[in-house]
């Protein structure tokens, strides 16, 4: 990485690794401590996140490195990128099932591959590795990094279009408008489509990446903005809190209304879902400086560690969240949700930390040498 | 200090005993209350036949806990692996289970609730079904049933796999109302059945769609929903019935009180006809 330390965007990391801590703790069943992730208060949660912050990480690693050795190498290295992905998906794959099956063996508990959509698997082995292999068996927890891969493929192609973004932007709506509209996705091997529909989701990741290679110039009217990101998201709060919870006032309101608002979809990453993460991303910009002193504190670091090594911090934290369930269910209490949740966290801060020692293995990190490291991995690791 | 610290021993011993005390209880783990869910007015069918109180023909088509305790438990798919059409193309149509139901199973237990409620009335209950089924392939097995014979009465029980693989919920919708408009043309009445209460369903997939195909459905004249997902939650918010955190040794009998359990619900809300 040519540029030094200082000029990374430290909230890009903070937020990813605030979205990894998210998806662990929200994929433990009935989690005292998920009540208060961000699902719970806006249309958006932490996928939406993680893919404008990839999309962001993206166009300035991969942007960067385009202007300097071109369209080919900078391609390249994200297609490498995205095999980096897709290999990491199929061995966390492997671990899942393996960590799933032998439970439910051991614990006799044969719903666990029902629920999880591995049942299939034990019916069909031979036919379901080919489709894990082809992306199209996607079990329960293992549908976000198909997404990534499929999303990063698409970027290699548009990458050039990064200098034009009002072009690049138009192609994305086109695209995310044509899929809200015919509801094509890619085919899932067990009937429907994909969990993450990547040609609805490519839109939130062009967004992120065009923010960071072309910064549009900050509007005029900044309270403007401000006011209506806040009413976005106070309109999310109350569709959460005040309306769908209680099924008599949804059928008070038109007909018309309430079926598009009740079918505020995460597959194809709804309107009302986009709105919520640009609404959020805008606000928070604006509370939050670049420059905010509190970002290198102590506290903030492990959480920065961890965004920075989304990768094996993702990997851990879903191997981690089944195996939380297992102590949930086999030590029922208060004690072991606060043991799970602390022993987990503890865990993806320490496998964050190895990732990051690995940068330098204990050398002392020597500035004035050239990063060994290629370009693509700098922003996208 | 000997003296102290066996007093403390023997507290903590009779607080872990005391434990189990929780859950076990000697009280009814599912006590009736008045403000259960589901309007049976709309069971002319079955109302018109409890008032006859002579005969009452059920069918129950579901997946695996339609048959009872002992096929929810059973080991099923990790061993049934088979090579034949492994590269057919589609995933493997789910095994339709042959033997009977047990006596254990909620639907029977339905007719043994309804035979105290109503004396005097004869109820059969034929079960069909399998593990992991679809709507749509419930759907079949409930045209294929009716076109051979007249039963007052239909209980179908899905959605779980839809949720589970993420289907398209209005495609789910469709099936469910064309079911409906099935049992209607055959002079039943339909019970639906939503699916089992999991906190790991209720964290990782989204129900709701699916909650709410079943609710328009049932909002069908003739045809009910049953809320078996709301039931259990309130029984494991209770601690009364937990099949998430019931120990293994206790799980056939939690199992058992569950189908008990809904079978007496069950037959409360289909004996509510009469009244209607």
């Amino acid at each position: 990485m040519a540029s030094p330390e200082t000029s990374r965007d430290l909230r890009v990391d903070l937020f990813r690794g605030v979205a990894l801590w998210w998806i662990f703790v929200d994929h433990i069943p009935a989690n005292w401590i998920a009540q208060f992730s961000l699902r719970n208060f806006a249309l958006c949660d932490a996928t939406e996140i993680f893919v404008l912050l990839a999309g962001y990480a993206a166009g300035l690693a991969y942007g960067r490195s385009m202007d300097r050795d071109g369209w080919l190498f900078a391609g390249a290295d994200v297609m490498r990128r995205a095999w980096t992905l897709y290999i990491a998906h199929i061995f966390l794959f492997v671990v899942f099932t393996a960590q799933v099956s032998y439970s439910a063996n051991a614990l006799d508990r044969s719903e666990y591959l029902d629920e999880i959509h591995l049942d299939v698997l034990a019916e069909a082995p031979y036919r379901a590795m080919l489709e894990a292999l082809k992306l199209s068996f996607q079990p329960a927890y293992l549908n976000i990094l198909p997404m990534y891969v499929a999303l990063l493929a698409w970027f290699a192609l548009l990458l050039p279009l990064l200098r034009w973004p009002r072009v690049l932007f138009l192609l994305s709506f086109a695209v995310y408008a044509a899929v809200r509209v015919t509801g094509v996705n890619f085919p899932s091997w067990t009937g429907g489509g994909w969990y993450f529909n990547p040609i609805a989701w490519q839109f939130l990741f062009v967004i992120g990446a065009i923010l960071s290679y072309a910064p549009p110039r900050l509007p005029v009217r900044r309270k403007a903005l401000d006011a209506a990101a806040a009413a976005i998201l106070v309109a999310g709060l109350v569709l959460l809190w005040a309306v769908w919870p209680y099924p008599e006032i949804e059928a008070k309101v038109l007909a018309t209304a309430a079926r598009t608002l009740v079918a505020v979809d995460k597959e194809g990453l709804h309107p009302m879902r986009l709105l919520s993460i640009l609404a959020l991303a805008w606000l928070v910009s604006r509370l939050v400086p670049k420059t905010a002193a509190w970002l290198r504190s102590a506290a903030a670091h492990p959480v920065i560690i961890c965004g920075q090594h989304s990768l094996p911090v993702f990997c851990a934290g879903i191997f981690l969240s089944f195996l939380a369930r297992l102590a949930m269910e086999e030590f029922d209490g208060w004690l072991t949700m606060a043991a799970v949740n602390l022993i987990g966290t503890a865990a993806l801060i320490a496998v964050g930390g190895l990732a990051s020692w690995y940068k330098n293995k204990g050398r002392r990190a020597r500035l004035d040498l050239p990063e060994v490291s290629h370009a693509g991995s700098a922003g996208v690791t | 200090m000997i003296k102290k610290l066996t007093c403390l021993a023997w507290v903590a011993a009779a607080l872990i005993l005391a434990q189990p005390a929780k859950a076990g209880g000697s009280g009814d783990p599912c006590p009736m209350r008045d403000e259960m869910p589901g309007l049976a007015d709309d069971l002319s069918h079955v109302g018109a036949r409890l008032q006859a109180a002579k005969h009452l023909d059920v069918l129950a088509v579901g997946s695996a806990t339609m048959f009872g305790p002992e096929a929810s438990l059973a080991p099923g798919t990790l061993t049934a692996q088979s090579l034949a059409g492994a590269f057919s193309g589609t995933p493997p149509a789910s095994s339709l289970i042959s033997t009977p139901p047990s006596e254990r199973a909620f639907p029977l237990q339905m007719a043994k609730q309804l035979r105290t409620l109503v004396p005097g009335l004869d109820v059969q209950v034929t079960v069909r079904g399998g593990r992991g089924l679809l709507a749509s392939e419930m759907l079949e097995l409930l045209h294929k049933e009716l076109a051979a014979k007249h039963y007052d009465m239909v209980i179908w029980q899905t959605g779980t796999v839809e949720a589970v693989r993420n289907l398209p919920p209005g495609e789910f919708g469709q099936i469910l109302s064309d079911g409906a408009q099935a049992v209607q043309a055959a002079g039943a009445d339909l019970v639906l059945v939503d699916p089992q209460y999991s906190r790991f369903l209720q964290t990782n997939s989204n129900l709701d769609p699916y909650f709410q195909a079943l609710q328009q459905v049932a909002a069908m004249p003739g045809v009910v929903l049953f809320h078996r997902f709301d039931l259990m939650r309130g029984w494991a918010n209770d601690g009364a019935i937990d099949l998430e955190r019931t120990p293994r040794s206790d799980r056939e009998k939690a199992i058992g009180t569950l189908h008990a359990c809904l079978g007496r619900h069950l037959a409360r809300l289909v004996a509510a006809s009469l009244r209607g």
